[in-house]
Parts: structure tokens; sequence; C-alpha cells
């Protein structure tokens, strides 16, 4: 965990920076009042200053912490979820423009279920077809969403 | 009289028949979500508001305040059952409530929850009811620095206050303010950290950073399966759920000291239900004639913080809609909500528009009732419908994720947007950083930044404006000590320490 916190607060640390370097392209200040630099001037200075601390504590902390606490969080076993739910998703939205929306959503829907553990077919199936439906009739049809659709108007 | 008058006509607007129908939409699902381990009210305000677009504001926001008290309620069934808590508010309800339920009393501890979460959220209604217009009125007399300081006293107290590591709630609330900032400036109209992508003109909008921290970030982070769940039909018949006569004569003082604790716990910036309910199983522990037996299954032990988590919850509503400065992760969602409903959050939300506010607070009585007569009628099929599968429900509720980003601009970039979300809430979840500071900050950001220049322009530029007047000073002088305080309780016994030694 250590370890993990630690890049973590260096990718703080650097937004941080950034955010002020950033900043510093708009004015500050502007006939007495605040110009559009000056906010995100100073959540950038204090995001880095607190990430900094972070830092410094995390590299004083070193011998203290125990083999446990320098664990990472991110084994692939629990990191997988991340991968296909997202993955899956990313994939929608690219999809999306040329396929249209409910095939590719219910699709992503069902291989999630299946990869998590549901096994039987026609469950699967099941949530492939009815999920798509579902949302279709709440979103499209009750609230009319015009969801996007590809060339056979799916 | 004037507020008699005005909660009659609340209930007119409540009992139309769609404003019902949307407060028992709003109550099973809140029922549901809070029983789910992980998915807390935030989550599933953030996951279920794009059912409320193109929606009427009143219907709309009655069935999110169904959604956020059902979800108070909800989280206890778990906790109860089988000893995980739905929600973090449920946590003090595990200790006694598992122990009943293996005692074979699930259906009396279900029952108090229900009963208790029903008086203590009715009386806090009602507190609300006559509390709300007043402190409307005194805010009516607030100006740009008040608001100022009243933000930044919802931000330090939120971000010093929620996860385990203070620094780690800063830093998210000022990701959120960083966030808030994206977009077009509202003064010289230039872009500001958009990078060309025009898609962020308008900002970010919030809901895809709820959705994204709560709602996937949850569903990428839990391991919870309810498929075990299992209950005697028995167990939770109407008879066993009923509290004795008994029950009643241990529970119902601390119903009403639950109940009082929550609303006021609750209505300070931070401290949320959670707190809320744990300081009312103290307080029951050390008061209850039965506190040694605390942690064995005793139902006052349950009837406390179930009763304060639900009360917390209205009384949470009070800032948020008098003031417009939420105080939680929940609040913040559905002050986004108000505002995507164009409405302002304010004391003039109460002048100008009174349907909405009373026909709020008229459908809270009403939803208090639905969500008694459900928990202690329905308990069962609750319990059978809590049985799907966790991948299942994990694949549905993100394409209802996904579906929902992509309604609230029919833009496919919302939707990657909170996939982008998403996955910083899966390592802020990893690292210990808590998102509800974020997700408030996003939503304070724009009205922080206009009250600071609105301020500094009556000031000629000069901050102290904030230090001269005295509710701005005062709550600013809070906010510092809020902040600095971690840091001398982390300095001083060292010092102690130094000197005894020395």
């Amino acid at each position: 965990m250590r370890k993990a916190d630690l890049i973590g607060s260096i990718v703080i640390f650097i937004v941080g920076v950034a955010i002020v370097l950033e900043s510093l392209t708009f004015d500050f200040f502007e006939h007495g009042a605040p110009g559009p630099g000056f906010l995100p001037f100073w959540v950038g200075l204090f995001l880095a200053v607190l990430a900094l601390a972070q830092i410094i504590g995390s590299l004083k902390n070193k011998e203290k912490e125990s083999q446990e606490d320098n664990a990472s969080p991110f084994t692939w076993e629990n990191f997988k979820p991340f991968v296909v739910f997202l993955g899956s998703s990313a994939i929608v939205v690219l999809v999306t423009r040329f396929v249209g929306l409910l095939i590719p959503l219910g699709l992503a829907t069902g291989f999630q279920a299946w990869y998590f553990g549901v096994k039987r077919k026609r469950t699967v199936i099941l949530i492939t077809v009815l999920t798509p439906l579902l949302t279709w009739l709440v979103f499209d049809v009750a609230l009319g969403v015009p969801m996007p659709r590809n060339l056979l108007g799916l | 009289m004037e507020i008699i008058q005005n909660l009659l006509f609340g209930f007119q607007v409540a009992f139309q028949p769609i404003n019902l129908l949307f407060c028992f939409i709003g109550v099973v699902f809140g029922v549901f979500i809070g029983a789910l381990p992980g998915l807390g009210p935030s989550a599933g305000l953030a996951i279920l508001l794009p059912m409320t677009f193109g929606m009427d504001p009143v219907a709309g926001i009655i069935m999110l305040a169904g959604i956020y008290y059902g979800s108070m309620y909800g989280g206890s069934i778990t906790s109860i059952l089988i000893n995980v808590p739905g929600d973090p508010a449920s946590v003090a309800t595990t200790l006694d409530g598992f122990a009943m339920a293996k005692k074979g009393r699930a259906g009396a501890a279900l029952g108090i929850s229900a009963f208790g979460s029903f008086i203590a959220g009715t009386g806090a209604v009602v507190v609300f009811t006559f509390l709300a217009p007043l402190v409307a009125e005194f805010a009516l007399r607030f100006g740009p620095p008040e608001y100022f300081a009243l933000m930044v006293l919802g931000l330090t107290t939120i971000a010093g206050m929620t996860g385990k590591f203070p620094t780690k709630g800063y830093i998210s609330a000022l990701l959120g303010l960083f966030f808030a900032t994206v977009g077009l400036d509202l003064v010289q109209g230039i872009p500001r950290f958009t990078f060309g992508i025009w898609n962020l003109f308008e900002g970010v909008d919030f809901i895809p950073v709820a959705m994204g921290l709560f709602g996937i970030a949850e569903i990428l982070t839990s391991d919870d399966d309810l498929s075990d769940l299992k209950v005697d039909k028995k167990d939770v018949s109407l008879r066993k759920v009923l509290p004795t006569r008994e029950d009643w004569k241990y529970s119902l003082p601390h119903i009403g000291s639950g109940g009082v604790i929550g609303f006021f716990v609750g209505m300070l910036p931070g401290a949320g239900a959670t707190i809320a309910s744990l300081i009312s199983y103290g307080v029951a522990k050390k008061t209850s004639p039965r506190g040694d037996e605390f942690g064995t299954g005793v139902i006052e032990a349950v009837a406390a913080p179930e009763s304060a988590n639900n009360s917390a919850s209205v009384g949470a509503m009070v800032p948020m809609l008098t003031l417009g400065v939420p105080g939680s992760g929940s609040t913040a969602v559905m002050l986004g909500a108000l505002m995507m409903f164009g409405l302002t959050p304010g004391p003039l939300l109460f002048e100008k528009n009174p349907d909405f506010v009373w026909g709020l607070i008229g459908s809270m009585y009403i939803g208090n009732i639905m969500l008694v007569i459900l928990s202690t009628a329905c308990i069962y099929w609750f319990v059978k419908i809590l049985r799907t599968p966790t991948p299942i429900l994990n694949a549905v509720v993100m394409a209802f994720i996904l579906i929902g980003a992509y309604s609230l601009n029919n833009s496919m970039f919302d939707v990657g947007l909170t996939i982008f979300f998403g996955a910083i809430g899966y390592f802020m979840k990893k690292l210990d950083y808590p998102a509800a500071p974020m997700v408030l900050a996003l939503v304070l950001g724009t009205l922080l930044e206009t009250s600071l220049r609105q301020s500094m322009i009556l000031s000629n530029g000069s901050l102290t404006i904030f230090f001269t007047r005295p509710i701005s000073c005062t709550v600013l002088v809070i906010s510092i000590i809020i902040v600095i305080w971690p840091l001398f309780k982390k300095i001083l016994p060292k010092k102690k320490a130094g000197g005894l030694s020395a």
C-alpha cells in the first residue's frame, strides 16, 4: 500500500504543479477581483503541497510499515473487474457510432455477467436480451431519450 | 399558522397520484439500494438520477428523497440478516441486529428498525417543517461573503471528516474544485483546462462524476455476494416483525434520543448519518439499563442507530434546501439534481417555489408511512429479490449507468466521461481517497468561485471582507479550526511526551 500511496501522491503532485503552471496563463486579478487564474492557482498549489506532505510522510514511515502494509491493493484478482467492466464499456462507446448503442450494451452486459460467474447459457442470453430491452423501454419509450441507432434502426 | 397552511398545501401537492407513485418508486428503490452492500444512498441517487430527466421537478425530488431515506432503512436488512452493513450508516446496527437474528429474533430487529425509522423520521420531518422556513428566513440576510464562508465550511468539514485520512479528504475536495473550474470562465468567457475539447466548454457535469465515482467504482470494488442470503418466511412474518410491548418499553426512549441526535448531527456538514448512528448507539449504551448487554442482541441497540440514521437523512436536507449548501455526498447529488431541474437552492426557494418545497415536505410524511408498511409487510420479498447473484446485478447496474450517462445530454462523450471518472473512483477507493468531498466540491465549485469574486468586488479586492462581517468571520474561523485541529492533535502529544522525557 505504501508504494501505491507514494505513486498516487507523486501523480497528484504532478497534477497540482501542472494546474499551477496552466493557471499562470490566465489573468490572476482583474479590476480588483479574482480573474480566471485565481482559483485554479490556489487549488493547484494546495494540491501540490498536500501531495508533497504525503510523499514525505510516506518516505518517513518506510521503516515502520510492516510487509502487510506494503502489500499492493492492485493484485490481478481485484484488478480484473476494472479491466473487464471498463474495457467492455469503452468498447461500447467506441462502436456505438457504427452499430448503435443497444446491441453492444446488451452484449457487454451478457459478457460481464458471464465472465464474473453466471455460467448458465440461458441466463446469459436472457441478460443480454432483456437489459437493452428494459433500458430502451425506460429511457427511449418512457423518458423520450433518443438512443443512437445503427443503419438498421436498432 | 402560515406554516400549517403551507404544509396543507404541501400535502395537496404530495397526494397527487403521480407524486404518490414516484414517492413509492423512490422508497422501494431506496430500500433495495440501501440493502445492497456497497451501494449506499449516494451511489443509488447518482445511478437513478437519470430516471428523473424530463420529469416534473416536484415528482423528481420526491422520488430522490424517497430513495435517500428508503436507503437509510434498507441498510439495516443485510446488517441484521447476514452481518454485512448495506451502507456505512448501518454499521452500528450490525452489532446487535445480527446477534438478535442468531437468537431467532430477526423479525423483531427488522421490525423495530422499521418502526424506529418511521417514528424518528416522521419526528424529524415535523421539526424540519418548522425549522427550515426559519433558517431560510434568517439566510435571506446572507450576502456573497457569508455564502463563500458556508461553502468553505461545508467542504472543510466533509473533507476532514470522511475517510480515514483528512489529507486525502482535502486532496479529493481540491480535485473536485479543479474539475469545477474546467470550462468557459464565467467572467472573461475564455476556456480553462478544456484541452481543445469543445464538449468541456460547458464544464464537467456533476452527474457523470457522481455516477463514475459512486456507482462504477462501487461495482469495480464490490466483493459481497448476497446469493447466500436466506431467511425463514416464519421469522419475518408480520407477527414476528411487530415489536412486543416489552420491545417498545426498552426501545421508545432510544428511538426518541436517536431521532433528536440524528436530526441535529445530520444538519452538520460532513457529519452525516454514519456518525449520527454511532453517537446514538453510544448514548443508548450509556443510558440503557441493559447497557452491559449491548453487543449480545438487545433491541434498543438496534432501535437507536436506525432511528438516528433515518432522522439524519431529513436533517441533512435543512442546509441543502435552505442555504443551498449540502453537507454530504448524497445531498450534494440532490443539490445537483435541483440545479438540473432549473431551481436555485437556497432561502429564496421557499418563496419562489413553494409547491416544490412544501410538496417535498408533505411527501416525506407520506414516504415514511409507505416505508413502514413496505418494510413490515414485504420484508420477505425484499430478501428474495436481494438474492440476485452479484455478477448479474453489477452487469445490469453498469448498463443502467452507461445509458443514464448518455441520456444526460444524448451524448456519448458523457458516457466516456463517466467511465473515466469510474476509473478515477476505482483508484481513489483502493487508495482510501473519499469520493464525497470531490462531488461536493464539484457541485459547489462554481458557486464558490462566483461568491468569492462578488465578495472581493464588494471589498475592492480585499480579503478582509470575510473577517469583518460577523457571520462569515465566525464560519471561516470554525473552518480554519477544523483544518488545523488534526495537526494540533498530532503535535501536542509529541510535545507532551518531549516535555515529560526532558
